[in-house]
């Protein structure tokens, strides 16, 4: 007999977006800050529309950070770890 | 015995790879004058290594647009054709992986806070195989 699954899709969304998730996300967002340079913050994870997924960012707050990103790539390097 | 394990220069490789592709410069250091035509800049930007034989590069790409009036569609362009390229390299030894892990995100459009000129900037993963000595 062949059996039959059917995904609770919702439940996915509840998973991308459980507590424990989003401190993660926020723990990745603020390391990724800290490693960009002074002037860049980290914006706690929300719920996305959509599909429901957490995320987090990394945003550049002031004029100098801003400038880093542009002339040095600070966050594609923080990301990536150099 | 211990045998040692190298990896290829992959911003050298990353140029080599472009240039005859993009029909443009291609440069890891910004000249000074800038080029006057669009240009792309390779950097190095971080990356993982995924085992003792292969690491995943990131390569962040900025495609400058030129000086004139098109500059704008220029750096478009040059942008677009790039992601096309980085997208399908494929070689025995570098490569960029199919499908969602090939870059980090869509190329993004910048402007130099210096000369004001268009760039369109993307970030690859390139993976790289060891080279035995």
């Amino acid at each position: 007999m062949a059996t039959q699954i059917k995904l609770y899709s919702k439940g996915f969304a509840e998973i991308r977006t459980f507590p424990k998730v989003m401190k993660m996300l926020d723990d990745i967002a603020e390391a990724t800050a800290r490693r960009a340079g002074e002037g860049f913050e980290a914006e706690p994870a929300k719920p996305t529309g959509g599909r429901v997924r957490g995320r987090a960012a990394v945003v550049a707050r002031t004029t100098d950070a801003m400038r880093a990103q542009a002339k040095s790539r600070a966050l594609e390097r923080a990301i990536g770890g150099a | 015995m211990v045998e040692a394990l190298t990896f290829g220069n992959v911003e050298a490789d990353t140029m080599a790879y472009l240039e005859p592709l993009v029909l443009v410069d291609v440069e890891r250091v910004l000249s000074d004058p800038l080029p006057p035509g669009p240009f792309v800049r390779v950097l190095l930007t971080g990356g993982r290594r995924i085992n003792l034989s292969l690491i995943e590069h990131r390569v962040t790409l900025e495609c400058w647009g030129g000086t004139g009036t098109d500059a704008d569609s220029q750096a478009f362009t040059l942008g677009q054709s790039t992601y096309g390229h980085m997208g399908a390299w494929r070689t025995d030894s570098i490569w960029v992986p199919e499908g969602e892990n090939a870059f980090v995100g869509s190329p993004y459009a910048d402007v130099d806070p210096d000369t004001k000129r268009p760039r369109y900037v993307m970030t690859a993963n390139v993976r790289q195989a060891v080279t035995h000595l």
